[in-house]
Parts: C-alpha cells; structure tokens; sequence
C-alpha cells in the first residue's frame, strides 16, 4: 500500500472512513482494499478522531465515508457540515431514518449508502462522490421521493419546502426502480447528461440556502479547532 | 427469536371486590354488637320487671349466642351469606314472638321490649347481604308481620298504633341494601379497572424489552453478522451464505420489531435476496419506499402477503436461470395505498410474444396474486432486460404515516 502511495500514484482514490463499529470499520476497509482502486487514508471511530493532519495535505482524501450515527444515535450532522466544507462526504449506515438520511443530505453528503450495499454499488457511489457528483443510490432516491412528496403534501409548514418538477420526480422513481443514468435517459427520451442535470439539480434543491450558511459555519469552526 | 413472553391471561382481580364485603361483614357485626349491647342493658336495668327473669335471661343468651355464631361465620367467610341471614331473620322474627309473650306484664299495654329495637338495629344486616331488593321485602316482612302479630295477639295493640313502628323495619333495610349495591358496583369497576391497568403495563413491559432486543441486536450482533458475511475472514463461501442468510432474516425481524410488526414481508425479502445470491444473482433490496410508509405487516392480509413473496421468489428464479446476468433490483414500495413491488433486470430479457414454457410467471402464481386482488406485469424485450411489477392494493383501514 505504502509503495503505491510513495509512488506517487494519483489515480487512486483517497478514502477515509468513520465508523464506530469497529467490525464493519474493518469490513469497508478490507472491501475497499481489495481492489487498487482505493486507497484508505485513515480509518477511525468518530469524526473528532479525524485531525487536521488527516484532512489537509498530501493525507487529504477525496471521500469520507461516514457512519450516520457513529456517535450514538442522533445522525451526525455537525460533522457531515465541517467534513463537507473541506471534503466529500458519503453517509452508510446499516439501516437509517428517513428523515435523518435527508438531513444529511441538507446537511452536505454528497450521497447515501446502506451498510449492506455490495460492493459494486459501495465502488461506484464512492467514485461518483470522488468525482464531485451526487451518488444517487436507489436507495436515496425512493427515501429523497418519499420524503418530498411528504412535504410537499403540506403536513408541517417547512420554510425549505423542496418542490421537484415533474421530471426529477419521474427520475428519482426510475433509479429507485434501479434503472441507470443512461436506461432512465431512454425511458424518458432525454440524453443522459440531461439525467445528471436532472440529479444534480435534485441536489442542489435539496442544500441550497444551506450550502453557503453551511459552509461559512463550517469553515470557522474549522478555524476554532485549528486554534485549539 | 419466539415472543415466548407473550399472551399470558392475568388473573382477574378481585381485591376491589373482597374488601368491600369485607367492609360489609364489619357492618353488619357492628350493628349486631350493638344490638346486642341495646339488649344486655336493657335487660339487666329492666330486669324486675320481667314476670321470668331466668326465661328471659335465657332468651337474651340465646340471641347473643345465635348473633356471636352469625358473626364468626360472616367474619371467617369474609363476606355474608344470604341463607344465614334469612335463617337469622326467622330465628329473630321468632325471639320477637317469645319476647313479646316474656314482657306481658301488670302494665298491660306499655311494653318494655327489648326484642323490638334489637331486630330493628340489626335488620340493617337484612339490606347487606341480598342482591334483588323483592327479596329484602320479603325477608323484611317476616320481621314485620312477626313484630304485628305478636303485637296485636299478644299485646292486644291497637293495630294502627303498631304499624308505624311495622314499617320502621323498611327503611333500614332497603337503604342498606341501596348502599351495599353501589359500594359492590363501585368495587367491581373499580377491579375492572385495575385489570386493564395491570395488562396495559405488563403489554409496555413487554414492548420496551423487545424495542431494547432490537436495538441492541441491530446495534451489534447485526453488524457483525453482515461484516463476517461479507468480508474475506471466513474463506468457507457456503459458510458465509448461510451466515448472509441468517443475518438477512435477523434484519428483516429486527427492523419489523422496531416498527412494530413481526416484520413478515420485510424478513421473507429478505430471505430471497439471500438465497438469490447463494446462486450466484446479486439482488439490491431497496425497502425504503416501503419504510417510508410506515405500514406494519399485520395490517396486510396473510394471502396478500404470501402470493407476493411466492411471486417474487418465482421472478428471482427465473431471473437467476434466464436472464444471464448477475445483478438485479428489488424495490418494494406503497404509492397510494398499493404495495408495490418491482424486480429489474439488464439481463437478456425474453419475447413475451412466444409462449416459451418457465418464463414468465406460473399460471397458478398469477391466480394467487389476482385473487388476493392484486395484479402482476411483466415488460420484457429480448436483449432490453425485464421488469416485473406486483401491484397489491392494501386494506383501506391502514393509514401509512406518509
């Protein structure tokens, strides 16, 4: 692993990982090893146990995954915020509220995952985050659907109501459906660049307003930790 | 994991009830004490005026010692008996008679009796112990007629200066017998009462230890599992399975218990996925949709829910044997009130044109589906993968919290 690293090999994906569990914590290790792909840059129980050392520099990773609820059993969402400002996040858990998945997807993560993904999927949300994209998982999508139709349906007043237009809607329910970017382009008769438009406007509904409050949030409380 | 603690029948309680007879059995001692104190005295200051002095003391004896008996038995039975009391009525309409021929005296018609304020002190005992009033009528009449009777025979009363102290007897007993029926009423609700509050604790007991199994179970045990399964420890593949398998199942009941249902559908997906991958098809269960909704497989009819899962398990088969393809999608879903579970494939997809025997889904599998009321489409197109869809429409009591 080192002699890749000194080697200078910068197609490798740096991943750092935060899992409290310390078997799952070895289990994405060991997959994520398993290939050349990636490259684990740290690997840790909590996002505190993630220095400055580990997030600037040479160390920098592309992605940190991140357990949502690592630190008990509220979703870590300062983290996601100060991780997000820095980095990518992509939140797994073994199995999450609904509404704490949005949350950190408000929050800042660029993708959510279930613990029990295989590894494939695991792979190409992690490269699809690395890349700087939204890694919608059928998974995020049918909880992103679910949950805005909620909202929208006007049961609580929410100031950041998220309305999608009817083709974001029509394309989060074919990826649920488990359909790709480009069999979802043909189903709606659109090019697939169109779809990652689609997806990434998804996105940006859903953080906008929070990403600029979010960031300026994070960065000093960045600062604050650095002073320490 | 058996809910083995489940449904055992508490005994119905009784405390509300036992304690207000007993508090009754007091009632009806204490006015038989006090009767019987009204007698001692009266017949000890009075006693030269008796024509028998040792057939009165005797009758006095008798009464004491027949009140002491009823009371031992009521206090020991804890509650009273309405033979008892009809038979001490008697035995007191009786005493009255004899008491009434003791007292005749030089006097004539003044009558020192001590007979006639003892039975009406203790006709309260009279109301305590029946249930239907027609029966403290009739029992109080006994007294009645015998105070009358012996009055006018033995007396030669005027019988309307005699009737007033007659009817005396009625209002005692029928007020004790309205005040022992509501404190019996009280007290029977009030045990109702506590029965239901004892259940509605025990069923909280109950679902706080399964909602912390859960918890913990999915905390650590789960993970574990899932990390062992998929991980490169354990080199036996079969091993690994069977460890998958196990591990799914647990997740499926798990997530169920936290949800409140005995997670049916979710655990038997579960189960198939695994399965599914033992042979070689990788299987992507997306349940959020379905999580989302928040509805408990208890509220789905055991048909709806079996003709699903056959029917899916069916699709994965063909899926594995057919599509030659190792990746696949499970979604399970509710959109507007439908269960809706769909299975893609980008496998090589068949002519739903040419009848060819084992694609497709089985006749009697269609039929199942179709008479839980629900409906099965399948799209396909060589080369362009295929699409199953199961539409299962719920009962129209659930409301999923969307």
């Amino acid at each position: 692993m080192s002699d890749a690293w000194n080697s200078g090999d910068w197609d490798m994906i740096r991943v750092a990982i935060v899992d409290d569990h310390p078997i799952a914590l070895r289990g994405i290790t060991g997959l994520l090893c398993e290939t050349e792909q990636f490259h684990v840059t740290a690997a840790v129980a909590t996002a505190a146990d993630l220095t400055h050392g580990h997030l600037v520099g040479e160390a920098a990773p592309d992605v940190v995954i991140m357990d949502l609820y690592h630190d008990g059993h509220d979703p870590c969402l300062a983290a996601i915020v100060q991780l997000s400002a820095v980095t990518r996040v992509l939140v797994v858990s073994a199995s999450a509220k609904p509404s704490d998945v949005v949350g950190a997807v408000r929050a800042g993560a660029s993708g959510y995952v279930t613990k029990h993904a295989d590894a494939q999927l695991l792979r190409a949300a992690l490269e699809t985050v690395a890349a700087g994209g939204f890694a919608l998982s059928a998974h995020l999508a049918d909880i992103l659907q679910a949950s805005l139709r909620q909202s929208s349906s006007g049961r609580a007043p929410d100031s950041d109501v998220v309305t999608l237009s009817a083709r974001e809607e029509q394309t989060l329910d074919l990826i649920a459906e488990g359909f790709t970017h480009a069999q979802v382009a043909t189903r709606l008769g659109v090019s697939k660049a169109t779809v990652d438009t689609y997806v990434e406007r998804i996105r940006s509904k859903l953080q906008v307003g929070n990403k600029a409050e979010l960031t300026r949030a994070a960065m000093e409380r960045l600062k604050a930790r650095d002073r320490q | 994991m058996t809910d083995a603690a489940a449904a055992v029948p508490s005994a119905r309680s009784t405390r509300g009830q036992t304690q207000t007879e007993q508090a009754l059995v007091h009632a009806l001692v204490f006015f038989r004490v006090a009767g019987l104190l009204q007698i001692s005295i009266a017949g000890y200051v009075d006693l030269d005026r008796y024509r028998s002095i040792p057939l009165v003391v005797a009758l006095i004896t008798a009464v004491a010692a027949q009140g002491a008996l009823l009371c031992a038995y009521s206090l020991r039975r804890g509650h009273t008996s309405p033979s008892w009391i009809t038979a001490d009525v008697v035995f007191c309409a009786v005493c009255l008679t004899i008491d009434a021929g003791l007292t005749t005296g030089p006097y004539g018609r003044s009558w020192v009796d001590f007979m006639y304020p003892f039975s009406v002190i203790t006709s309260y005992g009279v109301g305590i112990a029946y249930r239907r009033w027609t029966t403290v009528v009739a029992v109080t009449t006994i007294l009645a007629a015998a105070y009358l009777t012996s009055a006018t025979a033995i007396h030669h009363d005027l019988i309307w200066n005699d009737i007033p102290d007659a009817l005396t007897y009625y209002p005692n007993t029928l007020v004790a017998w309205a005040v022992a029926r509501q404190l019996r009423h009280t007290s029977r609700n009030l045990d109702q009462h506590l029965d239901v509050a004892v259940t509605a604790a025990a069923d909280l007991a109950r679902e706080r230890e399964r909602l912390r199994h859960a918890r913990i179970l999915h905390d650590r045990v789960l993970q574990t599992m899932e990390a062992l399964a998929q991980g490169q420890w354990i080199t036996d593949a079969d091993l690994r399975a069977h460890i998958a398998e196990e591990a799914a199942w647990l997740r499926g009941l798990v997530q169920g218990a936290s949800r409140g249902d005995d997670g049916d559908l979710l655990a038997n997906m579960q189960v198939l996925v695994q399965r599914a991958s033992h042979h070689g098809l990788r299987v992507r269960l997306n349940d959020s949709g379905y999580q989302v909704a928040d509805v408990s497989s208890r509220q789905i009819p055991a048909e709806s829910i079996a003709a699903v899962i056959d029917a899916t398990r069916e699709a994965l088969f063909n899926v594995t044997k057919h599509a030659g393809v190792d990746t696949a999608t499970l979604r399970l879903t509710v959109v507007d009130h439908t269960l809706v579970v769909s299975l893609l494939d980008h496998g090589r997809g068949f002519d739903p044109q040419l009848r060819r025997h084992g694609l497709g889904l089985d006749q009697s599998i269609h039929a199942r589906v179709a008479e839980a009321g629900g409906t099965v489409e399948i799209n396909s197109a060589p080369g362009a993968g295929t699409h199953m869809e199961i539409r299962m429409p719920l009962p129209e009591k659930i409301s999923p919290h969307g």
